[in-house]
């Protein structure tokens, strides 16, 4: 493409709707045009005033609340460990970067792992979060095999799985750690054997996820992004007990749990909790 | 952040006191959250339900939302765009991110499915102003809502169908039965006359 050719691309762009491999040449010429950057920052702000002509709804008066009882339960990012690091660009990037979960992670989207491991540690922390003595460890993985057995055979889950959470949680060398919330706030005991490569999450007080949605299981390896572990449900009870493999290499530091749309997210896209925090190996 | 540097870029709009609103939240700042969502959580869960068409829905996508920008206010930069611009692509992006979590059209879309060729029908039905809207924002909405009406329908779809319905060209061509080269020319011509009739908005704040 010749001259300022490259300036029709900025309306379709700024409404999120080139395609995708225009969207990415046009990217790279943004990196070195003004002209079109600067036709791009006011076309944004043009499409932007669009959300303006959405009819008018009048939200319920709890959504008030709930927003501010959500803010109050994490700490925003200015006051988690990591605040130094550049948590940022994330709310201003394109938002067909959304689109697909086939799409590479960009750049800027790799910020949102130093987003969760803040808010996981936070949350750590928030929770009273104990590391048990060995002993502890073996008495904890005692009564969590008790209920993980009735839980297991109430729903008559095949036994193939069972086995795998028993090999699980009686294994030589794993550690445990509770995580308990207040009230009736979900609470879970995790099990981690780092030689056999698999955890069981054991959730109590889990309400089930809302139709569409399911919770997924995060590993955090200090200084890199977030690693899924994979996706699991609680049921109508409120109880959830996975056992999930966890990639060879991966060492784990801190453990969390979001909820995210069914068939899991490619990153963390909402608020980490049920965050549980590992000794090294 | 810089709040007086935004302050004196924008001396009296509605944006700079967004923005600084933005700065506190980003500085955990509480009653701000309370009051950006005031001013702004009308217009938030608008747009949510214009793309998500339910209201539980829309209440996670505005909760989502919100809990985004109280984890990472410090990322909003006023040089980059108004708060309002910043705060739409966020709930945008969440509820159009549902809506395909869930295999399901945009509420947008379904309506576009019944428009006929002819473009008569507006995706976007007017309204009636709501009263908890902040006065400078209804201003802005009313102007955005006119300047929409003016454009020629075939335009303003395919404006709406990218913004509300989250659809590339490519798509909307599809949707449409309308050559790529025809969606391409009426969405420019469409966002070239909005840039221009919304001008006294966009230099007030944005």
């Amino acid at each position: 493409m010749s001259g300022h050719a490259w300036l029709e691309h900025a309306a379709p762009y700024a409404l999120g709707a080139l395609d995708e491999n225009e969207r990415a040449s046009f990217e790279a010429h943004l990196t070195t045009c003004d002209v079109c950057s600067a036709e791009v920052r006011e076309l944004r702000n043009v499409a932007g005033l669009l959300a303006t002509a959405a009819p008018d709804v009048v939200p319920p008066p709890r959504l008030r609340e709930r927003i501010l009882a959500d803010a109050r339960a994490v700490r925003p990012s200015s006051t988690a460990p990591t605040h130094a690091s550049p948590v940022t660009t994330l709310p201003t990037r394109e938002p067909r970067d959304h689109r697909g979960a086939s799409r590479p992670t960009s750049g800027r989207g790799a910020l949102v792992p130093w987003l969760a491991a803040a808010a996981a540690v936070a949350f750590a922390a928030y929770f009273g979060q104990q590391y048990r003595g060995e002993r502890h460890e073996r008495l904890a993985a005692q009564q969590a095999l008790a209920a993980a057995r009735i839980a297991i055979d109430s729903t008559t889950t095949a036994v193939a799985r069972r086995d795998s959470v028993i090999a699980s949680l009686i294994a030589p060398d794993v550690q445990t750690v509770t995580v308990s919330g207040s009230g009736p706030s979900p609470s879970a005991r995790y099990f981690l054997d780092r030689r056999a490569g698999r955890i069981v999450i054991a959730a109590n007080s889990l309400p089930p996820a809302a139709s569409g949605r399911t919770y997924q299981l995060w590993g955090i390896q200090t200084g890199r992004p977030p690693v899924s572990l994979g996706t699991f449900n609680a049921d109508s009870s409120g109880r959830a007990l996975t056992t999930l493999p966890i990639p060879a290499g991966l060492r784990i530091a801190v453990t969390a749990v979001t909820d995210e749309p069914s068939g899991g997210s490619a990153q963390p896209t909402t608020t980490p909790f049920l965050a549980a925090t590992w000794k090294s190996e | 952040m810089h709040v007086s540097e935004e302050m004196s870029t924008h001396p009296a709009g509605v944006q700079s006191r967004e923005a600084a609103l933005v700065a506190q939240v980003a500085d955990g700042d509480e009653r701000a959250l309370g009051e950006l969502y005031d001013r702004c959580g009308g217009l938030a869960f608008s747009l949510a339900f214009a793309i998500v068409g339910e209201h539980a829905d829309a209440e996670e996508v505005v909760a989502d939302a919100f809990a985004q920008i109280w984890r990472s206010a410090s990322g909003f930069d006023p040089a980059r765009g108004s708060v309002v611009a910043w705060l739409g692509t966020i709930v945008r992006t969440r509820a159009l991110d549902l809506v395909r979590s869930r295999k399901r059209r945009a509420r947008v879309l379904e309506e576009a499915a019944v428009v006929t060729d002819g473009g008569e029908t507006l995706v976007l039905a007017p309204t009636a102003e709501s009263p908890d809207r902040g006065a400078e924002v209804t201003e802005a909405s009313a102007l955005v809502r006119k300047s929409l009406a003016e454009l020629p329908p075939p335009q303003r779809r395919v404006i709406e169908l990218a913004y509300f319905g989250g659809l590339s060209q490519s798509e909307i061509s599809a949707l449409l039965s309308e050559p790529l080269g025809t969606v391409k020319t009426r969405m420019r011509a469409g966002m070239e006359k909005l840039r221009q009739s919304l001008r006294p908005v966009l230099e007030a704040g944005a």
